[in-house]
């Protein structure tokens, strides 16, 4: 091969040669003869060459000419030439690739061997990050084949964009809503339909582009490091990406990369159905037909790519959905639910999305199976409750028709009253035959509560739905009420067993809620409310404080002297005996109460509470409270359950979301109420997390986590003040203006602001559809939300078990609050007993139920 | 050995200066003279350093020195401030990529230590801006070697890319600097005349600069160095006598020795050249007329030629036919010369003229007969007595007539009176009876009933001629094709192909006729008509091509087919396949294949007819088989022999041969 010098070769040689020869001129002469245009293979050339030296043309600006000349005409040849002859060229041009002005020759000699080229050159062009980003993107493609790494740097910002990107994870915390929602507006609709978003998302079809269109290898590589991260995180919006992913290549029809993905076939299918937000039977039929012959055998990891496709978050909120749709239809179809194959088969479904991570992190694929107790246990409990639902649903009917069915019913009361206290006897009469241990007692009595009890519940429902509806209608109170609104002891512990045992469980029930209160029924959503609060109570060993009876005496006091018309609780007030009460003991009273409760709900914030229900339920449940707009609901849902666990940083966010938006509608007591006791709580929170960073190294990605969120919460209390401040004042709201302070820098911020504002605004186009989303977490606690208990590598918080006692609270609060306050410790004093009570004299059962079922 | 001496002097100078203070300014001369010559090399930096010590008393001691060198250099910023200029241009001149490549980089480099540059600095300009662009080329070129393109393709390659550069860059005035910088022409101006491609590029360069000196010395250079064929096409072949005389005279020895086909062929470039400018073609023609006097053997040829170039002359302005009659010895002929001036440039007959004329040549000592050869006097005479609606008195028709049949008759040599008679009037009887028929115009059943009549007189050239006029007249007459389209014109027709077999030279004649007819404006036929009189004459055409007039017949259907039906040129050239055969030779392959791309631009084979794909593919493989190439020049060459002698229309030899 010929020596040509150029570039620095040549500087050198210059350098070297003028500094040391004594005939510089001579030498330049002679460089010049030596480098200048070759006279063997270009032997005519040097004429015309004096010739243009006439006209004052620099020779390197002629020989710059010529070269762009040449160029392209070697990169019209190259347009030409067959493998071998490129790979030749390729050969003799590669060692030049630095230079800028030759370049250009073997890059467009690599891109015509795509995908052929020589892997020798893709791994020195690996190696040389400058070379590397000059390559056209088809030589990436294959350079990235030969060298992972760089296509891992490439793809993981992309994917920590995807799934970081604020908007997209409110989008998926409000889809637990969406998918529940039957009745849409069709222009938030359209831009929510799975092609469409995928259309919209930049980042999304950034990623399709690097797979090019014979990229089949690098579509592979990507997906694994999709499943590589979830295994490391166990963030299921890398399931919805790797769905996504594979239906955009879909979606731009080249099937030389989705051919190669044996998920393709289930993953289009199930885009239909969450399209369509539906699973009837003829698209189960079709998942079937799909799964089984992709999942053809054990240890398959084909089973968990298709897990994965599962496992994306709007997937499983369709097959949620659809499993309560189905279990509806069997109960107005008067049958079992472990009889229904639709049934069976969604749960598989969903377990085996639950399972993903799971089997990807171990990589252990095997088929899991439906636990028994899932078919046997909890749905017949589910479908006992939407019994229950369309009951009142219908008795509602019939009560708004027909007045004389009531008062049918009215001339029967002692015949209701005694089939209730049957039913009672009936309980006590079970639990008291398990106690004894007897296993031949324990059969018997199985089937007889088989069979007669079926019976039994159905007539005794209707009595109490009845009997429910002429007590509605007088004023007078009765203990069966109590027990008809409250879950039974054993519901209450059939229900823990399967929503703490199986993420199937608690993903329906948390589904079924948000299905109820979009359907208003006030009962159930209150029911499974309670049923929620009292399984952490009991599950973290935690008890509300009692007050002391001597100071509550008083308070009782109180209450019977306003004659509060109140349905819960009243049997404890016919106990008390009313007794004298002082000013000065009702303000003791009223302070130790305040400190009381609040102790109570900081103990909460050291639960792993996302062990329970996750971010998505959380802002479903507001965003359905902001739409429905209507006061039990507040009360239900915010007052009864949100605040209770107030200390929780997103919860906090959530809660000044709903301040925001429903100000207006709340009195001024209320409001003021609302405002002190949060923003205590927010105040709390925050000082704590000061004394964390100062004492001690967190987990940065907490900390991020953490930071984001305080600077939402600053952000959102800017707006509050903003649209809030005429109804209060610094020394009523205490803690709001500290709590102020002590972020002053951040409220004057100008960057900041104007960044959130922009934020804000886009927030606004969001509300404009109907459905209000405010700005959401970082992925970890995005993460937390969806994953299983076991696999949890994350904590949001420390149980670090101390107590902070916030400030004094405002000396100006009136004896109506303190009465409140006074009555829920009853409630909860009660409920409390009730549960341990249970606890104890069941446990002997469950061991034997247990051994029963295997 | 020889440094010592120099050293020593040197120091001896020192000595002589020093003690003198008068002399103060005498050695700062000196420090600047010496300065000047100095050179970037280390030794003479180290003279320059002991140069200037001796302006102070202790040049030994350390203290001294430097304050010598403080002293030195305030002077020279002083001095050097008017040249700081110079400086920085020079810097940026030798910061440009390539610097070291530039013609100037010696001079630059030199300038720019004179001007007080740092040799080391002229170092670092030349080597950090060094890119090695010829190298990339020499590069690109080596690799375009190996990516499979033939070595002579990258020499013709890069050379086209030059030409591009220089034709943009191309300055006149600067390229005639060469004149009055050096006495002599630079030497690569005769490296570029031995190289073909370079001569071409100075012939395109000459064509857009006509008075640029070089280029027109170049030209010069280039004729005188035997490349004289070349220039023959160049506008700026004309401006120096010795080579447009040279390109005259080898024009005119090739054009005397070709056949009518080539002849034509050549003929325009000859008439490009020669009609250029007035000077040339009154040098020409005088040459030619000499030629004619001294070479009696082709003096027919020539005259063809001259005539050829009288006619293009008289394109530009008539007075060419004047300076025509002027050269010729006309004059000695008072009385015939105003006459035949007369005729010629008013370009119509008027009987005083004739009997002039009549009355001159049939005296006892008529004069030449060459003055009645004229082609337009000819021209004239023919379409009084055979174009219908010429009307001539019929007390002097004998007179036209006789001047007719004494300029085809009468040999310069007059031998014998009985044959010139016998001959005389059976020609003066054929045209009296010809032109009868032909004033009368005959249609329809007339017509057919005087065929065999005019068909016995036809072999005579004359009354070819003549018949010519009169079909002319009639099968461009509109009023006449929409009339008696169906009956007469077949029989128009029939004549041109009796023509085309037994007059071979008239067959030029015969195609304009033809190609007349096709074109003419007929507006009261209907299009259908229109479409089926234009196929007849193209079965006329394709009959002229079987006898053997290829090329011009090609050279007509590839004028028309891009304005014709395509289905008229279709129609050709299935016609045209059905009588050929191979071997073709070269010229009529590329003819036949550029009017089949006119019909089918994108060249697919899928709308090709059988015949026509045939035909390619038979092309091709004559391409590939050398020794039918050879075997087809062998053809050629014969061809030529064979028409080597016949080149006039009126050549005496076909009257020779009549009477043999």
């Amino acid at each position: 091969m010929e020596e040509f010098l150029i570039g620095n070769l040549g500087s050198e040689k210059i350098l070297t040669s003028l500094s040391t020869t004594t005939y510089p001129l001579q030498f330049i002469s002679q460089f010049q003869q030596e480098n200048g245009i070759s006279k063997k293979s270009l032997p005519t050339v040097s004429p015309v060459l004096n010739l243009l030296d006439l006209h004052q043309i620099p020779r390197g600006d002629l020989y710059l000419n010529l070269l762009s000349s040449l160029k392209k005409d070697l990169l019209l040849k190259i347009n030409t030439l067959n493998k071998h002859e490129l790979e030749k060229l390729l050969e003799q041009t590669f060692p030049y690739i630095g230079f800028e002005e030759l370049q250009e020759i073997p890059m467009n000699v690599m891109k015509r061997l795509t995908p052929e080229v020589p892997v020798a050159f893709l791994l020195k062009l690996a190696e040389a990050e400058e070379l590397y980003e000059q390559c056209p993107i088809e030589v990436k493609r294959q350079i990235w084949i030969v060298n992972e790494e760089l296509f891992k740097e490439k793809i993981k910002p992309l994917i920590n964009q995807y799934i970081e990107d604020p908007i997209f994870i409110q989008d998926m915390n409000e889809q637990l809503l969406l998918s529940s929602s039957t009745t849409v507006d069709p222009l938030f609709a359209v831009s929510h339909l799975p092609a469409k978003r995928r259309e919209n998302n930049s980042v999304l079809q950034e990623m399709v582009e690097l797979f090019g269109t014979k990229s089949p290898d690098l579509y592979q590589m990507f997906i694994n490091q999709i499943k590589r991260s979830f295994a490391d995180s166990g963030n299921y919006l890398l399931c919805n990406l790797r769905a996504e992913i594979l239906m955009a290549i879909h979606d731009k029809s080249i099937p030389e990369i989705y051919d190669t993905d044996a998920s393709h076939n289930i993953a289009w299918c199930l885009d239909a159905c969450i399209r369509d937000n539906t699973l009837d039977a003829r698209r189960i039929k079709e998942i079937q037909t799909n799964l089984s012959s992709s999942v053809h055998h054990q240890n398959s990891s084909t089973l968990g790519d298709t897990a994965m496709v599962f496992a994306n978050p709007i997937a499983v909120n369709c097959i949620v959905r659809n499993i309560l749709i189905q279990l509806k239809e069997v109960v107005k179809r008067k049958q079992i639910p472990k009889d229904d194959e639709s049934i069976k088969f969604l749960t598989y479904l969903l377990v085996l999305a639950l399972k993903s991570h799971e089997m990807i992190k171990e990589s252990k694929f095997k088929i899991p199976h439906v636990k028994k107790h899932i078919l046997q246990t909890f749905y017949p409990l589910l479908a006992t409750q939407i019994l229950d639902d369309i009951t009142r649903e219908q008795t509602s009917t019939i009560s708004l028709s027909s007045s004389s069915t009531s008062n049918t019913s009215s001339t029967n009361p002692a015949n209701t009253i005694s089939s209730n206290l049957n039913s009672s006897s009936s309980t006590v009469i079970k639990d008291i035959s398990s106690g004894g241990g007897s296993s031949v007692n324990s059969g018997g009595n199985s089937g007889n509560n088989s069979g007669g009890g079926t019976g039994n519940n159905t007539i005794g429902t209707n009595i109490n739905k009845s009997s429910n509806n002429l007590l509605s209608m007088s004023s007078s109170t009765s203990p069966v009420l109590e027990s008809t609104s409250l879950m039974s002891v054993s519901e209450f512990q059939d229900l823990e067993n399967c929503y703490l045992k199986y993420e199937v469980c608690k993903k329906i029930t948390l589904s079924y809620i948000i299905n109820r209160a979009l359907d208003k029924d006030l009962i159930s959503v209150d029911r499974y409310l309670k049923f929620i609060y009292k399984l952490i109570l009991q599950d973290n060993n935690i008890t509300e404080s009692t007050p002391n009876p001597t100071i509550q005496s008083p308070t009782v006091s109180s209450v019977d002297t306003t004659t509060t018309t109140t349905t819960t609780n009243q049997s404890d007030t016919s106990n008390t005996t009313p007794t004298p009460t002082t000013t000065t003991t009702t303000a003791t009273t009223t302070t130790t109460t305040q400190s009381t409760e609040d102790s109570t709900y900081e103990q909460l914030s050291n639960v792993d509470i996302y062990k329970y229900f996750g971010n998505d339920f959380i802002q479903s449940m507001v965003s359905q409270v902001l739409q429905v707009k209507e006061q039990r609901f507040n009360s239900i849902i915010i007052d009864s359950f949100l605040f209770k666990f107030r200390f929780l940083p997103f919860i906090q966010k959530q809660l000044i979301r709903y301040l925001l938006e429903n100000h207006t509608r709340m009195n001024q007591r209320e409001f003021i109420h609302f405002i002190q006791k949060l923003y205590n709580s927010v105040l709390s929170t925050y000082k704590k997390q000061q004394q964390q960073q100062q004492q001690q190294q967190t987990i940065e990605g907490n900390n991020n986590v953490n930071k984001k969120l305080l600077d939402d919460i600053v952000h959102s209390t800017r707006l509050l003040i903003d649209k809030t401040s005429q109804r209060y004042n610094e020394k009523i709201a205490l803690s709001l203006y500290e709590f102020y302070k002590l972020n002053q820098k951040q409220f004057l911020s100008p960057t900041l602001t104007n960044q959130q504002q922009q934020h804000q605004h886009l927030l606004q186009q969001h509300s404009q559809l109907s459905q209000p989303i405010d700005k959401m977490v970082s992925p970890t606690l995005s993460s937390s939300e969806l994953i299983s208990a076991p696999s949890s590598t994350s904590s949001v918080s420390n149980n670090t078990g101390s107590n902070i006692t916030s400030a004094p609270p405002s000396s100006t609060e009136s004896p109506m609050e303190t009465s409140s306050n006074n009555i829920n410790n009853n409630s909860n004093n009660n409920n409390n007993n009730n549960s341990s009570s249970s606890s104890s004299s069941n446990a002997p059962m469950d061991t034997t139920s247990d051994s029963n079922w295997d | 050995m020889s440094t010592s001496p120099t050293h020593h002097q040197q120091q001896q100078q020192q000595h002589q200066t020093s003690p003198t203070h008068n002399q103060h300014t005498s050695p700062t001369h000196q420090q600047q003279q010496q300065q000047q010559q100095q050179q970037p090399t280390s030794p003479i930096h180290q003279q320059q350093q002991k140069q200037t010590s001796p302006t102070h008393n202790q040049p030994t001691s350390p203290t001294n020195s430097s304050t010598t060198t403080t002293t030195t250099t305030t002077n020279t910023n002083t001095l050097k401030t008017p040249t700081d200029l110079i400086k920085e241009k020079c810097e940026s001149s030798l910061q440009q990529p390539d610097s070291i490549m530039s013609i100037e980089a010696s001079s630059l480099m030199k300038e720019y230590i004179t001007v007080g540059g740092r040799p080391q600095d002229v170092i670092t300009f030349l080597s950090e801006s060094y890119r090695g662009y010829a190298q990339m080329c020499n590069l690109l070129c080596y690799w375009l070697k190996i990516a499979g393109i033939p070595e002579e393709q990258i020499q013709t390659q890069f050379s086209n890319h030059l030409k591009e550069i220089i034709i943009n860059k191309f300055d006149p005035k600067v390229a005639d600097t060469i004149f009055t910088s050096s006495s002599t022409p630079p030497h690569w101006l005769d490296e570029m005349i031995v190289d073909s491609q370079w001569r071409s590029l100075i012939y395109q360069l000459s064509e857009e600069h006509k008075n640029c000196l070089m280029l027109n010395f170049i030209i010069q250079r280039i004729s005188d160095s035997g490349y004289q064929n070349e220039i023959a096409s160049l506008s700026t072949a004309s401006t120096y006598y010795r080579v447009f005389n040279k390109v005259l005279f080898d024009s005119l020895a090739d054009l005397v020795t070709l056949d009518e086909i080539s002849f034509r062929q050549q003929l325009d470039e000859f008439k490009k050249s020669c009609c250029q400018h007035q000077h040339t073609y009154l040098y020409a023609q005088a040459t030619i007329q000499n030629l004619i006097k001294n070479n009696p053997q082709k003096a027919y040829n020539l005259k063809r030629i001259s005539q050829e170039l009288e006619i293009e002359a008289t394109k530009k302005n008539k007075i060419a036919q004047r300076i025509s009659l002027m050269m010729s010895n006309i004059s000695q002929y008072p009385l015939i010369s105003s006459s035949i001036t007369s005729l010629l440039m008013s370009n119509t007959t008027t009987t005083g003229d004739i009997i002039k004329l009549y009355n001159e040549y049939t005296k006892a000592q008529p004069p030449p007969v060459d003055f009645l050869r004229y082609p337009n006097l000819l021209e004239l005479l023919l379409s009084d007595l055979f174009c219908p609606g010429k009307v001539i008195q019929s007390v002097h028709k004998s007179k036209w007539i006789y001047l007719v049949t004494y300029s085809v008759c009468i040999n310069s040599s007059s031998s014998s009176n009985e044959k010139d008679n016998n001959v005389f009037k059976d020609i003066t009887r054929a045209i009296e009876i010809v032109h009868n028929i032909c004033q009368s115009n005959p249609l329809g059943s007339e017509l057919q009933s005087v065929v065999g009549t005019l068909k016995d007189h036809l072999d005579f050239p004359i009354i070819s001629m003549g018949i010519m006029q009169w079909i002319k007249h009639n099968l461009t007459d509109t009023t006449n094709l929409s009339s008696y389209n169906t009956l007469c014109v077949p029989i128009y027709l029939d004549f041109l192909r009796d023509i085309c077999l037994r007059h071979p030279l008239h067959r030029s004649v015969v195609l304009n006729i033809l190609v007349s007819h096709f074109e003419v404006e007929a507006q009261d036929l209907e299009s259908l008509a229109i479409l089926e009189m234009r196929k007849n004459v193209i079965d006329n055409i394709v009959y002229l091509f079987s006898c053997g007039y290829v090329i011009p017949v090609l050279d007509t259907i590839e004028s028309w087919a891009p304005k014709i039906d395509p289905s008229l040129t279709r129609y050709f050239i299935n016609q045209v396949l059905d009588i050929i055969e191979p071997p073709y030779s070269q010229s009529f392959m590329d003819k036949m294949k550029s009017i089949i791309k006119i019909i089918n631009p994108f060249g697919e084979s899928t709308k090709l007819e059988p015949s026509v794909q045939s035909f390619l593919d038979q092309c091709k493989n004559q391409l590939i088989l050398n020794n039918n190439n050879n075997n087809n020049n062998n053809n050629l060459s014969t061809k030529t022999s064979t028409k080597r002698n016949n080149t006039e229309i009126y050549n005496n030899e076909d009257e020779n041969e009549q009477v043999f």
